[in-house]
């Protein structure tokens, strides 16, 4: 006898790791057989066996049928029926809310293809393709046991042997389960369940038995034939199961007697993708230029050094991508989306496609952004603004220049120190400062004195450990304790300010009388140098960096005694809102726009003006072009970010006015909200920038693309090239979500994707006429020749332009339109008619 | 015939126009009478009367997304088709609606 029941699979990720040990756990306790089929697939498990449970791909919706025998069948029958319709559901939805929402966009090609892709924070943009290393590798099985394959001694012992192993495995991670917490308890608990896996313990048992495999052996073998089966299904999840299944075998055989090590670094590649748990700035410049070609990260957090470094030198990095160091292995091929913060592994030619579009979108763009590099600082009603770049290295010098940097705001000296063992004497600082100075010709370059501590540890500075760093002991609180450190640095930068434009700058300073000493300091160094007949510029600018509240709130008082402020406003922010700037559960908190904080930097800098000083912002938020407006309008004097944004801020400062500007930043302070600021700056945007609908620009007659997913990348593409767009990652998901709610083919051969998004800066019309018609993915399925592309923005402002695409979808229905746009010859004629549709 | 009709999708900047477009067109061909109120991003629009909808023979819904106002329909006799619909065959939807209610 048997009992069977059969239900619709119910979880809308499918039948996935974490389910699967709950099954198997619920199974467990059942003495009898539990034989679990899926009817769509065909394929059968084990109830007992995650692992089998998992090989039968179960997606949502799947009929599968359950056959329960043995003692207590009708009873069990019942239970476990309800345990999967009502239990189980509850306790995924639960599972699911505790992992974090990223902010990842996910292309949808990945989706149409199939692909096996991982979701983080886009922390660098950019797009790189190439394969795997870890930073900290992990042995391949196999070779573990290599020369200990060995003769086997008798079955029943070396089952015994195994049994045994398995029993002192279990007991440790019963131990270590009690003790942890969090995901960590989680990943334990998974093994814990893995390690009583009916399925694979029978095969081990098996080969042992039948082909008179060694313990250790077995064990690699059945793990690796698991592997591979859970592989073939190419679902994510499941390669946390086999992450899950090559860590137990680990720590199996190690429970046997063998050596499990770090496997050796062989030869690595010329170039590659590395893929660790988190980077250390030391760690990130130990590569050779051009090694390295992206980054997968498993912390987050868009403000470390590491990555700050990283979209300095162009290398797209995806941070927070839960377990990549367990889930990518070495030398698999992936491409990392630095745009979007995918991460895609082993892409098919569909996929590969894609992204060598991208990578020449990347590349058109570049050109573009070169032109702007080469425009002025200076706002149109002629308000000069110095746009800088922010270096941690004197190589960067030249693409900042290329970049069009007009000053450095910030040399970041303490760069210079990671991975060294001991601190590096005055004359090489003075040797170092002096090329500085002289490769800029004449441009301002602040040196920022070594900032050290909180996230910034050097390995020739032994600082104590401290609960909180970023409150503690760091930048020139260290100085007296480190007075050697600060005195050649100091000396060093009065010397090489003989050969160029230098300004001095010094971090974390939070009180006045601390400035008070270090101008001392400085004036007692200039007299040592002065002494000594060195050659040397005593009249240099001295500033501070702005970045302590206190600063802010008696900015007045500092301005006696220096002569610049540069605001560091990752850590003003921080500091501000006491939300920790790396730790992705208060990232909410960073708040720019906030109204509180607006506040607080208006007043530092009417203070600082009041008294003849200058300020400005060297932080990473100087680099977003959306927020120039409110810098302008605050009255920043200068603006320092990483070079590869500044194209862009110097393309919208030139349009923009310094009275409007204003006006924007008064009302920005009344607001309650960042929020209400998000929305103030959009309608600013759509005030100042008021193009046309429609230019011939983005009108493509003739366009050879093969499919829905090129053609809707092109348009994305294009409206980003014309400024219309934001970000074409954003724009393209915004076509594609609406487009999965009814594709918007319409018959006639005309499909009219369409959006409204925040990254639309402008109503918009794109039209594409296609050599090959293409497959519009619709449910009636004809093709689609004549793309007509409508985007728009929210907000009020737009309202009058809106109402100029009703009146263009209207005339769309009339087939002399449709066939007045298929005739146009030009790009030029094709704006015409939609003008006059439009009119 | 006197007919009204609302048109609305989910973006509505494009296919809510285009529905109310074809449903003119195809009633001026076939000589009936029609306004056609559409649910957008601009709201509502050309919006109907209560009068005009109790004098109306029929009401159409070319809907994709939940009708705003519904209460205003209490008691008619409602044809609902999705946009997409109206867009490929308003003349479709007029014959059919002419079938069942004569006229």
């Amino acid at each position: 006898m048997a009992v069977e029941f059969t239900f619709e699979f119910p979880l809308p990720l499918g039948l996935h790791a974490r389910p699967a040990s709950f099954i198997q756990e619920k199974c467990e306790s059942f003495p009898g057989e539990i034989v679990w089929e899926n009817l769509r697939t065909g394929k059968r498990a084990e109830g007992r066996s995650a692992i089998s449970l998992l090989t039968t791909d179960t997606r949502q919706g799947d009929l599968c049928r359950v056959v329960v025998k043995g003692h207590g069948e009708k009873e069990f029958a019942a239970e476990f029926q309800s345990f999967l319709l009502e239990e189980l559901p509850v306790r995924e939805e639960k599972a699911l809310r505790l992992e974090p929402e990223g902010e990842a966009i996910i292309p949808e090609i990945l989706r149409l293809q199939k692909e096996v892709f991982f979701v983080g924070y886009p922390s660098s943009p950019g797009i790189a393709a190439g394969k795997v290393i870890h930073a900290r590798r992990k042995p391949a099985l196999a070779k573990l046991i290599s020369g200990r394959e060995g003769i086997a001694g008798e079955p029943g012992e070396e089952i015994s042997r195994l049994k045994r192993a398995l029993e002192v495995l279990r007991e440790e991670l019963q131990k270590e389960i009690s003790e942890k917490e969090g995901a960590e308890k989680n990943i334990l608990k998974a093994h814990l369940s893995l390690s009583s896996d009916a399925a694979l313990l029978s095969r081990v048992e098996e080969l042992i038995r039948k082909e008179n495999a060694k313990a250790e052996s077995a064990v690699v073998r059945a793990v690796e034939e698991f592997s591979q089966q859970l592989l073939q299904t190419r679902t994510q999840l499941i390669r946390e199961r086999v992450a899950d299944l090559q860590d137990l075998a680990l720590r199996w055989l190690e429970k046997m007697g063998v050596r499990v090590k770090s496997g050796e670094p062989s030869e690595w590649p010329e170039q590659f993708i590395l893929v660790a748990e988190d980077l250390l700035p030391s760690e990130f410049l130990s590569y050779r230029p051009g090694q390295l070609l992206g980054l997968v990260l498993e912390k987050a957090g868009q403000t470390s050094h590491t990555l700050i470094m990283a979209r300095g030198r162009g290398i797209p990095a995806v941070t927070g991508v839960c377990e990549a160091g367990r889930l990518i292995s070495t030398g698999e091929e992936v491409i990392i989306d630095g745009n979007r913060g995918v991460v895609v592994v082993s892409p098919g030619e569909e996929t590969q496609n894609y992204y060598r579009r991208e990578v020449e979108a990347e590349r058109a763009l570049q050109q573009i952004r070169q032109k702007k590099a080469s425009l002025p600082g200076v706002t149109a009603d002629g308000k000069k603004i110095e746009v800088a770049a922010n270096i941690g290295h004197p190589e960067e010098l030249k693409k900042a220049w290329d970049d069009g940097a007009e000053a450095v705001g910030i040399f970041r000296t303490e760069l210079l120190l990671y991975g060294k063992a001991t601190l590096p004497a005055e004359e090489d600082q003075f040797v170092l400062y002096r090329k500085v100075a002289e490769e800029a010709e004449g441009r301002p370059i602040i040196i920022r004195t070594f900032d050290i501590g909180g996230d910034k540890p050097i390995p020739s500075v032994k600082l104590p450990e401290e609960p909180n760093p970023f409150l503690g002991y760091r930048g020139i609180r260290i100085y007296k304790e480190y007075y050697d450190l600060f005195r050649s640095q100091v000396r060093a930068i009065l010397r090489a300010a003989a050969f160029g434009n230098l300004r001095l700058m010094f971090p974390m300073v939070a009180l006045v009388e601390e400035v008070i000493w270090l101008k001392e300091q400085v004036k007692k160094f200039a007299a040592e140098l002065e002494s000594e007949g060195q050659t040397f510029n005593p009249a240099l600018e001295i500033g501070i960096m702005l970045e302590i509240p206190s600063v802010a709130l008696l900015a007045d008082k500092f301005a006696r005694e220096i002569d610049f402020f540069s605001v560091g406003s990752n850590d003003l922010v921080q500091y501000f809102f006491a939300a920790d700037r790396g730790n992705p559960q208060v990232k909410y908190f960073h708040q720019p726009l906030n109204p509180a904080f607006l506040r607080l930097l208006k007043m530092a800098i009417d203070n600082a003006h009041a008294h003849g000083r200058w300020v400005g912002l060297c932080g990473e938020l100087a680099g977003d072009a959306r927020l120039t407006p409110v810098f302008v309008g605050l009255g920043f004097d200068e603006l320092s970010m990483s070079s590869a944004f500044i194209p862009e801020v110097k393309s919208v400062l030139n349009r923009l006015k310094q009275s409007d500007c204003q006006r924007l930043v008064e009302r920005a302070m009344e607001s309650a909200t960042a929020e209400e600021n998000e929305k103030l700056l959009e309608e600013f945007y759509q005030e100042q920038f008021l193009p046309e609908l429609i230019e011939p620009g983005l009108v493509s007659l003739g366009a050879d693309c093969r499919s829905k997913v090129e053609v809707i990348q092109k348009l994305a593409i294009v409206f980003e090239q014309s400024g219309r767009v934001g970000s074409r990652a954003v724009f393209e998901q915004a076509l594609w979500k609406r487009e999965l709610d009814i594709a918007t083919e319409i018959g006639f051969g005309l499909a009219i994707p369409h959006c409204q998004s925040a990254t639309v800066r402008t109503p918009s019309i794109g039209v594409m006429r296609l050599q090959h018609p293409v497959d519009w993915l619709s449910r009636e399925g004809q093709p689609v020749d004549l793309v007509i592309c409508l985007a728009i923005p929210y907000g009020d402002k737009v309202r009058p332009k809106l109402q100029l695409l009703p009146k263009l979808s209207r005339k769309l229905i009339h087939e002399e339109f449709r066939e007045a746009l298929r005739q146009a010859k030009t790009p030029e004629e094709v704006v015409a008619l939609i003008k006059s549709a439009t009119g | 015939m006197k007919l009204v009709a609302v048109t609305a999708c989910p973006t509505g900047i494009a296919h809510t126009y285009m529905a109310a477009e074809q449903l003119e067109r195809a009633a001026k061909k076939m000589g009936y009478s029609i306004k056609v109120e559409t649910q957008g991003a601009m709201g509502i629009e050309n919006e109907l009367e209560q009068e005009e909808i109790n004098r109306a023979d029929a009401v159409i819904f070319a809907v994709g997304i939940t009708v705003q106002k519904p209460e205003r329909f209490e008691g008619k006799k409602i044809f609902e088709f999705s946009v997409q619909e109206a867009i490929k065959n308003a003349d479709g939807i007029l014959q059919k609606i002419r079938e069942e209610i004569g006229g």
